[in-house]
């Protein structure tokens, strides 16, 4: 797509942003009555432009299956439909010819959706101004579906009066099965499901109107994503013999977007069925390495680098280990220059997801890695009997007489002499090289002095292994959610959670400054706490703010010391945010990581700026 | 027996033959050169046009981080993890979809260049955030 922009002169376009920004932050006080709004239409062969009081001309859908909302004040409204003009398609203001002109009434705090469907079919005479019917579809759209699941919401639009339908959507297999039914509604014209929870997949939708013979042929294919919210709409138009024809579409109304790596996502990361849950993993310790995940030993996740979040993990709802590992271990020098990697223990969590829950999973903390090269070698001794006494030598004069096992940490490498005694016990002696970074084993088992063997007999195992280091420091923190809550009509919502193990506990706040702004000079609107007093590892609630340039504000809890703030952040309409509060591990500075979470599609511009 | 000019106009005829192929072939690259393929990730599809929007807003966020950190640091770490990360978080958002659109590619290169610059603890780099955050707001995917 190329798109051309012209440059209006920057004067203008700065007072033009200015006015936007004023509108924008002016929500505040409309927030009870704003409304969000879109137009979708079923079956008309046309673009259709709408035309709503005090602003612009659009288009209602730029992109097919994308309509996007536009925030209006509630009550009623005059709708102008207009066909684009036949010189101009694409231009909405060259737009003359109406369509049709509807009053509505729009709830406040709810998505509204304007369904326009052609009373004639596509093989009738083309009309510059075809016979429409129009039906107003409401619903507040306060939730993604969880876990893998889609959502799935079907109005019919048109049709005669008293028209019912019967509408199956059935999954369809991945084998040579035939589809299952798995959502089945009957609707009379102008009327709504209520919206259904699917697991996502391929799915066809078959409309009937006599009973038996679909009247959709062939059945409308449906690709449900997880984590998404679509809306079907059913029209029935008449064709040119005057028979009833069911044609069908699909559009999106919200979405759980996946982070870039999505495209390489491994093949286990596919949905497995309705009783899922969703896992995402982020890494947020500054000073470790990048990391894979296993959930339940399997890989999940590789090479997750820091301040990144993971691909979303579907999981079937139950009990779930989740292990953490450097992506690449650490290599220390072993003996004569040879190089190793030193196996780590893993971080590890368990969590219990239930079915259509979603949950974040945090590595946290300071990564300590293992001893510096050149650090002293380990030495486990494992004696029988339990009480013999162990006289053990080694370098610079080392000496030490010990009795029993013993666990010896840091000592330095070169040659030692371990000589074990015990009365009634031939006495044993053992030699060995302590090498660096390394642990040896050494076992020795006495023999018992016999009268008729005079030579003694000594059993020695020596084992050398790497003691596995540590990520002392690190931690996983869960946080579970039921879902990716959407936010209400003209708002964004905000969520802070404190991932930062040695930052004080925080004051959390948005700054809604006029303007949109977060200038000093700028008077400050409202300051919104999400939490007060919120430390390590608690999150807040999710908060609406309204749409705008605001600034995000984290205080020393309980003071008036402003420790961190984001200035000039953008909130946009529709967009559910997590910001993840990160530290400098030299400096304790604080960093604000966000990831978005969930999107509610607005009209191309719609969004503040 | 076959004359000499059989033989020439055998030989004449395969030339002409291959000519003719490899004018055609040569053609038919010319043609695949110049012609500019469809962007991958077509626009068309709803889902990606709506991960364009959620990568917008997320790289906004990203950009007001990557600013307000750097700003009120009085002796700016550029160098530091956040900002090398938050950086690189934004040129993947960037790179991934740069595919998708001349916008993308636009965003991309200006990404590379303040990465770069953060990469290398250049002072301007707060600048190149400011700009990048500019350009987004001027042009929302």
């Amino acid at each position: 797509v190329t798109r051309t922009r012209v440059r209006p002169p920057v004067a203008l376009t700065r007072s033009l942003a200015a006015l936007a920004l004023a509108w924008a932050v002016s929500l505040p006080v409309l927030a009870a009555e704003v409304s969000s709004f879109r137009v979708v239409t079923a079956d008309v062969d046309d673009a259709v432009v709408v035309q709503l009081p005090g602003r612009a001309p659009f288009l209602a859908e730029a992109v097919p299956g994308l309509p996007g909302f536009v925030l209006v004040e509630a009550g009623p409204m005059v709708v102008t439909l207009l066909l684009p003009a036949t010189d101009a398609p694409d231009d909405p203001a060259a737009a003359s010819t109406v369509l049709a002109r509807l009053e509505i009434d729009l709830e406040g705090a709810t998505y509204a959706t304007l369904v326009v469907s052609s009373t004639t079919s596509s093989g009738a005479p083309p009309s510059r101004a075809p016979p429409l019917a129009t039906y107003l579809l409401v619903e507040e759209l306060d939730a993604l579906p969880p876990g893998a699941n889609a959502s799935l919401q079907i109005a019919l639009a048109g049709g005669e009066g008293g028209t019912v339908v019967d509408i199956d959507v059935r999954r369809v297999a991945s084998d040579d099965r035939s589809p299952e039914a798995t959502l089945a509604v009957t609707l009379a014209a102008g009327r709504a499901a209520p919206r259904a929870v699917l697991p996502a997949g391929p799915y066809e939708l078959l409309v009937t109107t006599d009973g038996t013979t679909p009247s959709i042929s062939p059945p409308l294919a449906l690709d449900l994503r997880p984590g998404t919210a679509y809306t079907v709409v059913v029209s029935l138009p008449h064709d040119a013999s005057g028979a009833v024809a069911a044609v069908a579409r699909a559009v999106i109304d919200a979405v759980r977007p996946e982070p870039p790596q999505l495209a390489t996502a491994p093949a286990d990361a596919t949905p497995h069925g309705a009783e899922t849950a969703a896992l995402h993993v982020v890494h947020l310790s500054p000073d470790a390495p990048p990391v894979d995940v296993l959930v339940d030993g399997r890989g999940a996740v590789r090479d997750l680098a820091f301040l990144s979040r993971s691909h979303t993990l579907f999981v079937p709802a139950g009990r779930h280990e989740v292990r953490v590992y450097p992506h690449r271990p650490p290599r220390r020098t072993v003996g004569e220059g040879a190089r190793r990697a030193v196996a780590l223990e893993p971080v590890v969590t368990v969590l219990n997801l239930a079915a259509g829950t979603s949950a974040t999973v945090v590595l946290t903390g300071s990564y300590e890695p293992p001893p510096d090269e050149g650090g002293g070698g380990h030495l486990s001794l494992q004696v029988d009997p339990a009480d013999a006494t162990v006289t053990l030598a080694g370098p610079r004069g080392y000496r030490a007489v010990l009795r029993g096992d013993q666990f010896l940490v840091g000592l330095e490498p070169g040659p030692y002499r371990a000589e074990v005694a015990r009365a009634g016990y031939v006495g044993a002696t053992y030699e060995l090289e302590l090498l660096p970074q390394t642990t040896s084993l050494v076992s020795i088992t006495l023999q018992e002095e016999q009268p008729d063997t005079p030579t003694t007999e000594v059993e020695e195992r020596l084992e050398r292994l790497d003691r596995p280091a540590t990520w002392r420091g690190l931690e996983l923190q869960p946080y579970a959610d039921t879902g990716a809550p959407l936010p209400p009509p003209g708002h964004a919502l905000v969520r802070v959670v404190h991932t930062a193990p040695t930052v004080t506990p925080l004051d959390v706040a948005v700054a809604l400054l006029a303007a949109g702004g977060a200038d000093d000079a700028e008077p400050l609107l409202e300051r919104r706490f999400l939490a007060q007093g919120l430390g390590f590892p608690n999150p807040t609630p999710y908060t609406s703010v309204p749409a705008g340039d605001h600034a995000l504000e984290l205080w020393v809890a309980g003071t008036r010391t402003l420790l961190h703030e984001l200035t000039r952040l953008p909130f946009l309409a529709g967009v559910t945010y997590i910001f993840f509060v990160s530290a400098d591990p030299r400096t304790n500075e604080v960093w604000l990581v966000p990831v978005v979470e969930a999107v509610i599609p607005h009209l191309r511009g719609e969004a503040p700026r | 027996m076959p004359r000499i000019g059989s033989y020439v106009r055998r030989f004449r005829a395969i030339i002409v033959t291959m000519l003719v192929v490899a004018t055609v072939a040569g053609v038919a690259a010319l043609l695949e050169a110049t012609h500019e393929p469809p962007l991958p990730g077509a626009s068309s599809d709803p889902h990606l046009l709506l991960d364009d929007v959620a990568a917008g807003a997320e790289v906004a966020a990203l950009l007001a981080s990557l600013r307000s950190g750097l700003a009120t640091r009085t002796t700016p770490d550029l160098a530091g993890s956040h900002p090398r990360r938050l950086a690189d978080r934004v040129a993947a958002a960037a790179e991934v979809r740069q595919a998708r659109s001349p916008w993308w590619q636009i965003v991309a290169q200006e990404v590379a260049d303040m990465r770069s610059r953060i990469a290398s603890g250049d002072v301007a780099a707060l600048d190149a955030v400011a700009q990048l955050e500019e350009r987004l707001r001027a042009d929302w995917p």
